[in-house]
């Protein structure tokens, strides 16, 4: 049987990461127990090797044309690639604080990163599928990785079986999808629709249970319930990283099943129309009643996700690097926000808004850093994230759908108010704790996206040079 | 590069930026220092300010125009300029910081460094929004006000600051998220029908009016709906103030932060500045409505004013009150009405700015800031009691001192317009009754009457005295010769109405 040929130059980033991973796991073996923060660096250092090599990636497709390379794949791969860089990051600090520093975590924060890859390579319904497997499995067990502790169990399980069921009506809606057009292969698809060479029923059947499958991944209403117990539970660092990652590769995985609809993706425009409001607007009310500061952020990326799929649903290649900017400025403030989370959690946790009060007085530079999160997560000038809804915006206008950025102004009015009043609370109130001491890899996290964010709302086009978005 | 030779409004906004910075990381305990270099950039502002004004040349559009590329992609520049109606605005900014500086002599020094810091970013951010000319630029100095005011509020403000700093952000923010999304649907409409990304007003405007871009009613309206709103709530006009009397009654009792706040008119100056040369039709079908929302602001304000025992609360109401007549001036889309609104505005500035130092220099006493407290001022500081009778004429509209002019251009305006009229004048006359007795009233109550045992007031201190003078004196001096500020505005004002008069 021959083997397919494969372009190892086009899929360099994956093989670095994976095989990477798997070669971590085991030197890991002879780091001993107390020095696994150089598991940690070895994982950083096989992450910027693999952002590195992106340049040099040729484009196209390969192992069947089952995995491609192009200047999207390129943009994202970069993002997810920063993105795992900063949560390393953060997590090598946060996770010896509580004592959790098990080196299968930088591993499987690895094999996640090659999910994620995946997704944003694929090209085939199958790789789609991989991916998500390989991202949603390891991020299973890095959500209960934190065990005795049972909040982090119980969070654990509950996302693997809400995921497993994701991955279950993504599972059908291939099955049907293979079924009505009898290829996996995401151009060939393309090609039948106009034919009209496939089963029109089971097909809408099947990309209707694919996207469900994905929604549940990006956290789309209505299939965002885990995400508030799921983040609230995990570890600070693994949350921080579960909210940006899997949001971009599921979102480019959406955008590459849509792509394949061609102009019969009016017929679906209506639906996801209603997902993107319902989850701007559901994410941001219920935001409002948390305490929890996680809870609260997790609401918050359902509302975001809401925003990302406005833009999607157009189709418009302006409209996915608006998708994309919007993406990369979620994934700074994220970890900005997070961050500061994490240097604050001593022996709780689960930080409410109340522990905020008063850490302008205790911390000016890390309230600063907050306060930037928060107006970027408002959408206040001059952020990445202004600009990133202005974008999103644009779009809907731009493809005579206004009445969406109408529920997103709305989205956006409502989300001010918990924002804001998280502000104040920083602001004002005292507060008896000692000042927080932020370690040197949390400082060098916190200042790349604080310069990131404020980056990307005073010189907005040097963020889309960055990721060589073609413009 | 400009006529001028140097970059004269980018200095404007850079000059109070760059010394909050330097104020923020100054050494905690150098307290003169921190505030010398407070005082040294705004009396700066204040010198490029007056050399903006004395180097205009008496025509319309924009001079001394500083554009910069900002994301060329969609046709983002920065671009900032001067011109007839925004050249007072921005003098009355500069002007109001020493005002403001002055005010704030009395908060405690440990806490002055973030507090001087906050005030000149809120100049920096103001003087933007008032001289940008590209509408994103605009939006984004729009909005950049509520941060440093909300931190100022919050941090340093009295009595229920949290809430009040939360309503202050998310009240106004809510309407600017509109303003957005009208600028984006703007800006792609005329790049679809044009094909040029622009988001400079001038350029807009004529696009709009010359028919070169041409929208369906019913877009053009709600297009305007998201400007209106915006501006709306930040003017404020009643039914959508109740942010300001709550904010006012929490920021410092010195009155600092009203002082500077006083510039927070932008929303006004967006209404003539944006939504007039846009949307001129929809203004003229909005504009019975809106005299409507103005003369309720004017007399409702008005009568809420009356039962006030927090002076600042009834300052608050009095400046509600005499946007009323901006608003009137400004739907009148006459030449008398624009000249009046900004006049009013200026005046606004200028009369409940000296207000606010008044009751600064009262709150200190242990009657605070209830007037009912205070009693026979007048005799116990016969000066202070001069100027603030001035003042409070001035305020109400006495012929003779610059409010007057103002309410009188406005309501001539009205009256000359054919969206409004007659009827409007009568509601805004019933107002100006209302406004003398409240502030009569409270000049009674605190200056008049048998010296108060628990509150007695001593003679204002010379700086004080001097301050209060020299605002008098330009009070006077624009009462008895509006034309000083009115000569500078005419070109611009007559340009605007002429270029959206309907054919």
């Amino acid at each position: 049987m021959a083997f397919p040929s494969i372009d190892f130059m086009m899929i360099i980033q994956l093989v670095i990461v994976l095989a990477g991973a798997t070669i971590l796991l085991v030197v890991d073996l002879f780091i001993p127990a107390g020095r696994k923060r150089i598991t940690a660096v070895l994982a950083l250092a096989i992450t910027v090797a693999a952002l590195v090599a992106g340049n040099y990636a040729t484009t196209g497709t390969t192992l069947s044309a089952m995995i491609g390379f192009g200047a999207v794949s390129h943009a994202v791969n970069t993002l997810i690639l920063a993105a795992t860089a900063l949560s390393i990051l953060l997590a090598s600090d946060a996770l010896p604080k509580h004592g959790i520093e098990r080196s299968e975590t930088y591993v499987l924060m690895l094999l996640a990163t090659g999910g994620m890859l995946l997704l944003s390579q694929g090209t085939s319904l199958a790789t789609l599928f991989l991916g998500l497997e390989l991202l949603s499995i390891a991020l299973y067990v890095l959500t209960a990785i934190a065990f005795p502790d049972v909040a982090s169990e119980e969070a654990g399980l509950k996302y693997l079986i809400v995921g497993s069921f994701g991955a279950g009506f993504l599972v059908f809606g291939i099955a049907l999808t293979f079924g009505a057009t009898g290829t996996l292969m995401l151009s060939e698809i393309a090609a039948k629709i106009p034919q009209n060479g496939i089963e029109r029923g089971y097909f809408w059947v099947g990309v209707s249970m694919m996207l469900v499958g994905f929604g549940y991944k990006v956290s789309l209403v209505p299939f965002h319930m885990w995400t508030p117990d799921v983040y609230q539970g995990a570890p600070t660092p693994i949350t921080a990283y579960m909210s940006v990652g899997s949001k971009v590769a599921g979102f480019i995985a959406i955008v590459s099943v849509l792509q394949v609809l061609g102009s019969e993706l009016t017929t679906l425009r209506p639906v996801l129309m209603a997902l993107s409001i319902a989850s701007m607007l559901v994410g941001s009310i219920v935001a409002i009643s948390q305490q929890s500061l996680k809870r609260m952020l997790a609401y918050s990326s359902i509302s975001h996700a809401g925003f990302v799929m406005m833009a999607i649903l157009n189709g418009t290649p302006a409209s996915i690097e608006a998708a994309i900017f919007y993406l990369t400025a979620y994934t700074v403030t994220n970890l900005a926000a997070f961050a500061v989370l994490m240097v604050l959690e001593n022996n709780d946790t689960d930080l409410t808004i109340g522990n905020l009060g008063g850490l302008w007085q205790r911390n000016p530079g890390l309230s600063a850093v907050m306060a930037l999160a928060l107006l970027s997560l408002a959408g206040v000038p001059p952020t990445a994230g202004f600009f990133a809804k202005f974008l999103v915006i644009s779009t809907a206008w731009q493809n005579g759908i206004a009445w969406v950025a109408v529920a997103a102004a709305v989205s956006s009015a409502i989300g001010a108010f918990f924002y804001v009043r998280c502000l104040i609370q920083m602001l004002s109130g005292h507060s008896d704790v000692a000042p927080a001491r932020i370690p040197v890899s949390t400082l060098i996290v916190v200042i790349a996206v604080s310069v990131a964010i404020v980056l990307g709302g005073l010189m907005p086009a040097s963020v889309t040079a960055a990721l060589a978005l073609a413009q | 590069m400009n006529q001028l030779g140097f970059p004269l409004v980018t200095l404007l906004i850079a000059v109070p930026f760059v010394a909050g910075l330097i104020v923020l990381l100054a050494p905690r305990h150098a307290y003169g220092l921190q505030r010398g270099i407070a005082s040294i950039a705004a009396i700066a502002n204040v010198v490029l300010a007056v050399i903006g004004l004395v180097s205009m040349a008496p025509v319309a559009g924009y001079q001394f125009v500083d554009s910069m590329a900002w994301f060329p992609a969609i046709g983002l520049k920065y671009a900032v300029g001067l011109d007839g109606i925004n050249i007072w605005m921005v003098i009355i900014a500069t002007l109001v910081m020493p005002l403001a500086l002055f005010a704030a002599r009395t908060q405690p020094h440990d806490r002055q460094r973030g507090f001087y810091a906050l005030l000149m970013m809120l100049s920096a951010s103001t003087i933007g929004a008032f001289v940008a000319i590209d509408l994103l630029l605009f939006y984004v100095f729009f909005e950049l006000t509520l941060v440093p005011t909300a931190m100022l509020i919050a941090m340093y403000g009295v009595g229920e600051r949290k809430a009040a700093a939360i309503k202050f952000f998310v009240y106004p923010f809510v309407g600017s998220i509109f303003l957005l999304v009208s600028i984006a649907g703007l800006v792609i409409l005329t790049w679809q029908q044009t094909g040029v990304w622009s988001f400079d007003s001038v350029a807009l405007a004529g696009a709009l009016n010359s028919g070169a871009v041409t929208l369906d009613e019913q877009v053009t309206h709600l297009l305007f709906a998201g400007f209106f709103i915006a501006f709306a709530i930040k003017t404020p006009i009643w039914p959508f103030h109740t942010w300001m009397p709550q904010a006012q009654a929490a920021t410092p009792d010195h009155g600092a932060v009203d002082i500077a706040g006083l510039l927070l008119k932008v929303g006004a100056f967006g209404f003539i500045r944006f939504a007039l040369p846009f949307f001129p039709q929809s203004m003229s079908w909005a504009a019975p409505a809106v005299g409507i929302l103005a003369i309720i602001s004017i007399i409702y304000a008005g009568i809420v004013a009356f039962g006030q025992h927090d002076m600042k609360v009834l300052l608050s109401y009095a400046t509600i009150s005499h946007l009323g007549f901006v608003i009137l001036g400004i739907f009148s889309q006459t030449v008398e009405g624009i000249s009046g609104a900004l006049l009013t505005m200026i005046n606004s500035g200028l009369t409940t700015g000296a207000l606010f130092v008044i009751v600064g220099i009262l709150a200190r006493n242990p009657g605070g800031r209830d007037p009912n407290s205070f009693g026979g001022v007048w005799a116990s500081a016969p000066r202070f009691g001069t100027l603030a009778l001035v003042v409070v004429f001035a305020s109400i509209g006495v012929p003779g001192l610059n409010g007057f002019i103002g309410e009188f251009l406005s309501l001539q305006g009205a009256w000359l317009s054919p969206h409004l009229g007659f009827g409007y004048i009568s509601g805004a006359v019933l107002g100006i009754v209302v406004s003398a007795a409240y502030l009569l009233r409270m000049f009674r109550t605190v200056f008049m009457g048998a010296v108060s045992a628990t509150s007695p007031v001593a003679e204002a201190s010379k700086s004080e005295l001097a301050v209060l003078g020299v605002l008098v004196i330009a009070m006077v001096v624009i009462g008895l010769y509006p034309q000083l500020i009115l000569q500078s505005m005419q070109p611009s004002i007559t340009a605007l109405v002429s270029g959206i008069s309907q054919p």
